[in-house]
């Protein structure tokens, strides 16, 4: 079976098939089955505890990065994986999250991780209290160097912030888009000022409207149990999941008439902006006709 | 004082937390690593916990209860002593059992099929829609024909009892099943009711009226 | 077989008595979310907001305005205009955002819609009856219209207008019966007394009713 898709863009880049961790009981003879593209792959490690991966009876490539696997379904060489320099930095609490199915584009999920106008509806008395509706103006920019996407200097008013906040605080949030499934946020640490808690989101295409989306922490947490974390990170994106599994088109439209765009999208229509430049087509909404 | 070992997204453990905030009782909720730790199945909390390897798990200064509706039955008949939850009368009681019964149905069908949707568990999809489906027509058969014998409530009288509670949060999740509710207008009233009555709380996935 | 006409039987008025009430339903293969304003008149609009496609049926009633449970964008009953951009509270809201709404009027107890892109120039049809129907149910039935249109037809009922039935059946003298084509795999049966029903006579209607709904499934394979 072939992959269902030949968009350069998820082609020639790493995709995500999971946590590194599946592997820890799967030699060559009992391999973990996963989905990517369309394509149903076989994912294994040797004696040396190596990844290794197979589709339609090829190998591809795999890594194993910030705790999960990459692959990589291209012919050409692929580039570098994105950055996540917290990942390493010591006394940094890593706690995955876990990958949750998603009827949706996934590109739905990545637009709905970088939008902050939602908070008071959906994530209401954690993330977002309404009368706190406003979006106040930020930044966003598509950096030279790497081609990434950042979204800076954004705040919102947030009753509880995360699993441990007490109290109501102004959140800071800095949003980065590494690749069209990948993206990670940057949040004011209750526990310390100064330092930013890392959410990452690696969203695992299966095909154009069903995904996994993964997320990693990678925190500056002293007291909660990883079960503590992990129960507000579902809680959260079992929140948004039927808002995003109850949107139509599914795939995401970047032009067109069909959705409205304000200044309070600002991620969004960056985001848009960005996949079309990109040209991008996979999970991407398309008139009839077009 | 109580605990209960939760979990976030489950269904099941929500039916205590919603009957828990309604007969307002304190409790500590122990949050259990079900995904992606499925800490559950582990050796340590089938040993000491639940031998059954499921949430939720109940234990109220020692006295340890599984199941979801054998908990609902346990917490309506210790805290509630007006009797609304779980009436004291033969022909109610004989109806709420038959609705904990259909409780059991839904997470049969529903609840695998979001389990699987959610978290790969493996199921038979094919056979879970159909009985997704064969349980909500029977939730939607029943509340229709109640509602013209003067109720909107599962077994019957003014207000809802536990049998309510224990078919609501499959019935409300059933999207996330990839079942329409469209087809089952009483149901989503009823639902409506649910959500609408005082003090509602809600989990992620069932839209919560109040913001 | 009844006739169709421009307007569909949706829903029961009743169902949308309870105030906050949004049904998702469908008609003739067009999702909707029903609702009634505060000022209680009935909206039927495509159930999907024109900001990012969230269904409007999970939405909250405001009032005159329907709320997305997304961001929070309202818009007024009528004609669908987003009167209200919370994330933006102090600027105005561009006027040509707006849901697509469909013509909804409410006749005797029945909220009828007409799911074209210009209002019908007849009102809805009239049910066979001087007062308004004591509605019992709406049924499912996983079936083309066709079919369940064909099965009254066969029971001995008699068509009284588009998409309506009159008759006798399980000891009900005056029944009244719509079918609403919702969708090319199902139907809905809505089922109304003309006079005050008789309680002892229910549960063997609705014995039938369920009957009517497995017979006819089982002949579609559904």
């Amino acid at each position: 079976m072939p992959f269902c898709t030949a968009d350069p863009n998820l082609r020639n880049d790493w995709l995500t098939v999971g946590a590194a961790s599946q592997l820890r009981a799967a030699p060559a003879a009992h391999p973990v089955p996963a989905r990517l593209l369309g394509n149903d792959l076989l994912l294994w490690q040797n004696d040396a505890a190596a990844p290794h991966c197979s589709a339609d009876g090829r190998a591809l490539p795999i890594i194993s990065r910030y705790g999960y696997l990459w692959v990589h379904t291209g012919d050409g060489p692929a580039p570098a994986l994105f950055e996540l320099p917290e990942f390493a930095q010591p006394g940094r609490r890593i706690v995955d999250c876990g990958g949750i199915g998603v009827a949706t584009s996934g590109l739905r999920v990545v637009e709905n991780f970088l939008d902050m106008a939602h908070f008071p509806y959906v994530h209401t008395g954690t993330l977002g209290k309404v009368p706190h509706t406003e979006v106040a103006p930020y930044r966003t920019a598509v950096d030279a160097a790497s081609g990434e996407i950042w979204a800076t200097e954004c705040h919102f008013f947030q009753p509880r912030a995360s699993a441990s906040a007490g109290d109501g605080i102004d959140a800071h949030y800095r949003y980065r888009v590494m690749q069209p499934f990948t993206a990670a946020l940057y949040k004011t640490c209750p526990n310390r000022a100064g330092e930013w808690d890392v959410i990452g989101l690696f969203v695992q295409p299966l095909d154009d409207e069903q995904v996994i989306a993964h997320v990693l922490l990678v925190y500056d947490e002293d007291v909660l149990l990883d079960a503590e974390m992990i129960a507000f990170q579902h809680m959260i994106f079992g929140q948004d999941k039927p808002i995003l599994e109850s949107q139509r088109p599914r795939r995401l439209p970047l032009s067109g008439p069909l959705e409205a765009h304000m200044r309070c999208d600002l991620t969004s229509s960056t985001y848009r902006r960005w996949l079309r430049q990109r040209g991008v087509t996979f999970g991407v909404h398309r008139e009839p006709g077009a | 004082m109580i605990r209960l070992y939760d979990y976030e997204l489950s269904g099941n453990c929500y039916k205590l937390r919603l009957l828990l905030h309604w007969l307002a009782v304190t409790y500590e909720r122990i949050a259990v690593d079900f995904h992606p730790g499925r800490a559950h199945k582990s050796a340590w909390f089938m040993q000491n916990i639940n031998p059954q390897g499921q949430l939720p798990v109940l234990d109220d200064d020692g006295f340890v209860l599984r199941d979801a509706q054998a908990c609902l039955v346990y917490l309506a008949s210790r805290y509630d002593p007006a009797g609304h939850w779980y009436p004291d009368d033969a022909q109610t009681r004989g109806r709420i059992q038959l609705w904990l019964a259909t409780a059991d149905d839904l997470t049969r069908g529903i609840s695998a099929a979001r389990l699987h949707y959610s978290f790969g568990y493996p199921a038979d999809i094919a056979a879970c829609e159909r009985q997704g489906h064969a349980t909500l027509r029977l939730l939607d058969d029943t509340l229709a024909e109640n509602h013209c014998h003067g109720t909107r409530w599962l077994a019957g009288g003014a207000a809802p009892s536990i049998a309510d509670i224990a078919c609501f949060p499959y019935a409300a999740l059933a999207g996330e099943a990839r079942l329409d509710l469209r087809r089952y207008p009483a149901l989503q009233a009823w639902i409506g009711a649910m959500r609408h009555r005082p003090g509602f709380i809600a989990m992620p996935g069932i839209i919560d009226p109040a913001l | 077989m009844t006739t169709r006409c421009d307007w569909f039987p949706a829903l029961p008025a009743q169902a949308l008595t309870v105030a906050n009430t949004v049904v998702a339903a469908s008609v003739c293969g067009q999702d909707l979310a029903l609702w009634r304003s505060a000022s209680g008149s009935v909206q039927a609009w495509e159930d999907r907001c024109p900001h990012r496609g969230v269904a409007l049926s999970l939405g909250r009633v405001l009032g005159d305005r329907l709320a997305c449970a997304y961001h929070g964008w309202e818009y007024a009953a009528g004609d669908g205009r987003c009167v209200a951009i919370p994330a933006m509270p102090h600027q105005p809201v561009p006027g040509k955002v707006c849901v697509k709404t469909f013509a909804a009027a409410e006749c005797q107890g029945m909220v009828w819609v007409a799911p074209a892109e210009n209002p019908p120039a007849v009102p809805p049809p009239v049910a066979a009856t001087d007062t308004t129907p004591h509605f019992l149910r709406s049924i499912a039935i996983a079936v083309p219209w066709a079919m369940v249109e064909a099965a009254l037809a066969a029971h001995d009922f008699t068509p009284a207008g588009p998409c309506q039935w009159r008759g006798a059946w399980a000891g009900h003298d005056r029944l009244l019966l719509w079918t609403l084509d919702a969708s090319a795999d199902w139907c809905l049966l809505h089922v109304a007394s003309a006079a005050p029903p008789p309680q002892a006579q229910l549960p063997g209607l609705f014995g039938a009713l369920r009957h009517l709904r497995e017979r006819l499934q089982i002949a579609a394979g559904t």
